[in-house]
C-alpha cells in the first residue's frame, strides 16, 4: 500500500512538473513493477504491452472516430444544425440558448468533440444571441456548457479511452450513455427555462417562424442526420461492429466535407495528420496508464482499499458519492481527461468487487469529467469560449455556467439513484 | 492539454519539410485503415466476400500510425501533460524544468525503443507471423523501434537546444 501511494505521489510530482502524463506513468509504473518483480519482467511487460495495444484491430475504433470528428469539423455543418434548431425553438423565451443546446447535442453526436463544439458554437450561436440582446452570461455559459454534451454523447473520445483502460465493450458503453445523454440535454434546457423564468431579460424571444420555414430549415440537415443514422443506427441495431461503424462514420464525414467543397488535398492530408497525432498522443498515455495499472495491481493497493472500505460498511452508492466528491475537488485542480486517465483504472478496480457495473461506472466517470470541464479555475470549455470572445470577462462565463453545472450534478445524482437510466437501454439493444 | 476528436486541424501553410515528411508518414497508414475497413464492410455485407486478413492488416497499420505520428507529436510538444509550473517559471528555472521534463520523456521513450528492438530480434529469430495472411512481425517491430528511436533523437535535440539557450 505504501509503495503504491509513493508511486502515485511520484507520478503526480512528475506530471505537475510537466513530464508528459504517459511517460510519467510509464516510468513510475516500470520502476515500481521492477522493484517488486525484477527488472527483466518489468521490461518484458512493457514490450508486450506496447505491441499488444498498438497492433490491435479493436482499438482502431479510436482513430476512426477521431477522423470522423476532424472531417465533421472541417465540413462546417454546425451553422445548418443551429439554424434548424433555432427555427423550431427560437421563438421561446431563451429559445436561442435552447437551440444552442439542441444543436450542440447533435454536433456532439457526430463529432465527439467538446472543445470543437464549444469553439464552433461560439462563432455560430453567440452573434445571433447578441443581436437579440441576450445577456453575455447566458449566451457564453450556455455555449461552454453545451459543449460538454459531446463528451457524454457517443462517439465520445473520453468514453473510448475509458473502455480501453478498463477493458469494457465500447459499443455497450455508447449504448449506456443514451439515457444520461438525453436526460442531460433536457436538464440543460430546463436550466435555461428556469433561468429566463427568474430573469426574463437575460434571454428574450426570437422571431416566430412559419411551419414552412421550420421544415425548410430541417432540409439542410439531411446529410448530418443520414450520417448519424448510418453510424449509430447500424451500431445500436447490431448490424455493424463498433470498428465498422467508426470507419463508415469517417468515410461518410469525408464525403460530406468533400461534397460541401470544404476539403482540398492539403485539408485532406491535414485532417489525416491531425487524427494520427491525436491517436499517438492518446496511445502514449494508454501505454503509460496500463504499465502503471499493472504496478498498482501488483502492489495490492486496490485489495487493501476494498477491504478498508468494506470494513467501514459503506454501500456502493456511498463509495460512488465519495468518488464524485474526489472528482469535484480534483477537477478544480487538474485537466479533466488527465484526471480520468490517472484515476479511472484505480477507482474501477475498487468499485468492481463492490458490485458496481463498470459500464455504469464509465458513464459516471465521464459525467464527472464533464463537470471538471466547467469548474473554475481550469474549466477547459470556459477557456475555449473565452478564447473565441476575449472581450467577455471570465467571471461572466463562469457565472453563466452555474445553472448548467447544477443540472450536471443533478444528472449524476439521477444516475446514481436510478442506474437503469444507463443500464436499461443495454438490455434492450444488446 | 485536452485531447479530443474533431479538434480544429492544424493551420495550413506552416509545416516545414520534416513536418511534411512526418505528416505523410502517419497520414498514409491511417488513410489505409479507413479505406480498408470501409471496403471490408461493403465487401462483407453486399457481396459476402470480406477482404481476407483485413483485421491483421489493420493491426499493422494501427501500430504504424501510432508510432509514425510519435515524432511529430513530440516535435511540437503535443503530448498530454498537466504542468502546473510552466506558466510560473522564468529564465534559468524554466530551462531547468524543460531539461528535466525532456530527460524524463527521453528515458520513457528510450525504454520503449530498446524493448521494441529486443522484441524485433526475437520475432526475427522465431519467424513469428500473423495467422491468416502470414505477415512477418519482425519488420513491424523494427519499424516501430525506428520511429521510437527517431522520437528519442528529437527529444535529445530539444534537450540540447534548451541547454544552449
Amino acid at each position: 500500500m505504501s509503495v503504491a501511494l509513493a508511486g502515485i505521489l511520484a507520478t503526480l510530482a512528475l506530471a505537475f512538473v510537466g513530464v508528459p502524463l504517459g511517460f510519467a506513468m510509464l516510468i513510475v509504473g516500470a520502476v515500481g513493477f521492477a522493484a517488486a518483480r525484477g527488472i527483466e519482467p518489468a521490461l518484458a511487460m512493457i514490450a508486450q504491452l506496447v505491441i499488444d495495444n498498438s497492433a490491435n484491430y479493436g482499438l482502431s475504433v479510436l482513430p476512426m472516430f477521431v477522423l470522423m470528428g476532424v472531417f465533421v469539423f472541417r465540413a462546417d455543418i454546425s451553422e445548418e444544425l443551429y439554424d434548424a434548431a433555432n427555427a423550431w425553438l427560437g421563438q421561446l423565451k431563451g429559445g436561442l440558448a435552447q437551440a444552442t443546446i439542441a444543436s450542440s447535442a447533435l454536433f456532439g453526436a457526430i463529432s465527439g468533440s467538446s472543445l470543437a463544439a464549444a469553439a464552433t458554437m461560439s462563432k455560430v450561436a453567440i452573434p445571433p444571441m447578441r443581436r437579440l440582446n441576450y445577456h453575455d452570461s447566458l449566451s457564453t455559459g450556455c455555449v461552454a456548457s453545451a459543449g460538454v454534451l459531446a463528451v457524454l454523447i457517443p462517439p465520445s473520445v473520453p468514453l473510448i479511452i475509458y473502455g480501453i483502460l478498463v477493458d469494457q465493450d465500447i459499443r455497450l458503453l455508447f449504448i449506456a450513455t443514451i439515457g444520461p445523454g438525453l436526460a442531460l440535454t433536457l436538464l440543460f434546457m430546463l436550466a435555461i427555462w428556469l433561468t429566463v423564468l427568474v430573469r426574463p431579460g437575460l434571454g428574450p424571444r426570437g422571431p416566430r417562424r412559419s411551419l414552412a420555414e421550420k421544415f425548410g430549415a430541417l432540409k439542410s440537415t439531411w446529410t448530418t442526420l443520414l450520417l448519424f443514422c448510418g453510424v449509430f443506427g447500424g451500431l445500436y441495431g447490431g448490424i455493424f461492429t463498433t470498428t465498422e461503424s467508426a470507419s463508415i462514420g469517417a468515410a461518410g464525414a469525408f464525403f460530406i466535407a468533400l461534397a460541401r467543397r470544404k476539403l482540398g488535398w492539403t485539408g485532406f492530408i491535414g485532417c489525416l495528420v491531425e487524427a494520427a497525432r491525436t491517436t499517438a498522443m492518446i496511445f502514449v498515455v494508454v501505454f503509460g496508464a496500463m504499465t502503471f495499472a499493472n504496478f498498482i495491481a501488483l502492489s495490492g493497493m486496490t485489495a487493501t482499499l476494498v477491504d478498508w472500505i468494506q470494513s467501514m460498511n459503506l454501500s456502493a452508492t456511498g463509495v460512488l458519492v465519495a468518488i464524485a466528491i474526489i472528482y469535484l475537488v480534483l477537477g478544480c485542480l487538474m485537466e479533466s481527461l488527465s484526471l480520468m486517465i490517472l484515476t479511472a483504472p484505480v477507482f474501477a478496480a475498487i468499485v468492481q468487487p463492490m458490485g458496481v457495473n463498470l459500464l455504469l461506472f464509465g458513464v459516471f466517470v465521464v459525467m464527472m469529467i464533464e463537470i471538471g470541464m466547467l469548474t473554475p479555475p481550469v474549466g477547459m470549455n470556459v477557456f475555449t469560449v473565452k478564447t473565441a470572445l476575449p472581450e467577455v470577462p471570465l467571471r461572466t462565463i463562469f457565472a453563466g455556467v452555474m445553472p448548467f453545472l447544477a443540472a450536471n450534478v443533478l444528472c449524476v445524482a439521477l444516475l446514481l439513484a436510478w442506474p437503469r437510466l444507463a443500464l436499461a437501454p443495454i438490455g434492450w439493444l444488446k | 492539454m485536452s485531447v479530443e476528436a474533431g479538434r480544429p486541424p492544424a493551420a495550413p501553410g506552416g509545416p516545414d519539410v520534416l513536418d511534411r515528411v512526418l505528416g505523410y508518414a502517419c497520414a498514409a497508414p491511417l488513410f489505409f485503415i479507413a479505406a480498408l475497413t470501409f471496403l471490408d464492410v461493403f465487401a462483407r455485407y453486399l457481396f459476402a466476400k470480406p477482404v481476407q486478413g483485413s483485421a491483421e492488416i489493420v493491426q499493422f497499420l494501427m501500430a504504424l500510425t501510432i508510432f509514425a505520428a510519435l515524432p511529430l507529436v513530440t516535435r511540437h510538444r503535443g503530448h498530454i501533460s498537466v504542468s502546473l509550473v510552466e506558466g510560473v517559471l522564468r529564465g534559468g528555472a524554466l530551462r531547468a524544468q524543460r531539461v528535466l521534463v525532456d530527460t524524463a520523456s527521453l528515458a520513457g521513450c528510450a525504454v520503449i525503443a530498446w524493448q521494441l528492438h529486443l522484441q524485433a530480434g526475437v520475432y526475427a529469430q522465431t519467424g513469428n507471423k500473423t495467422i491468416v495472411v502470414g505477415l512477418p512481425m519482425a519488420p513491424l517491430a523494427w519499424a516501430m523501434c525506428a520511429c521510437a528511436a527517431g522520437t528519442c533523437l528529437i527529444i535529445a535535440l530539444q534537450i540540447r537546444r534548451a541547454l544552449r539557450q
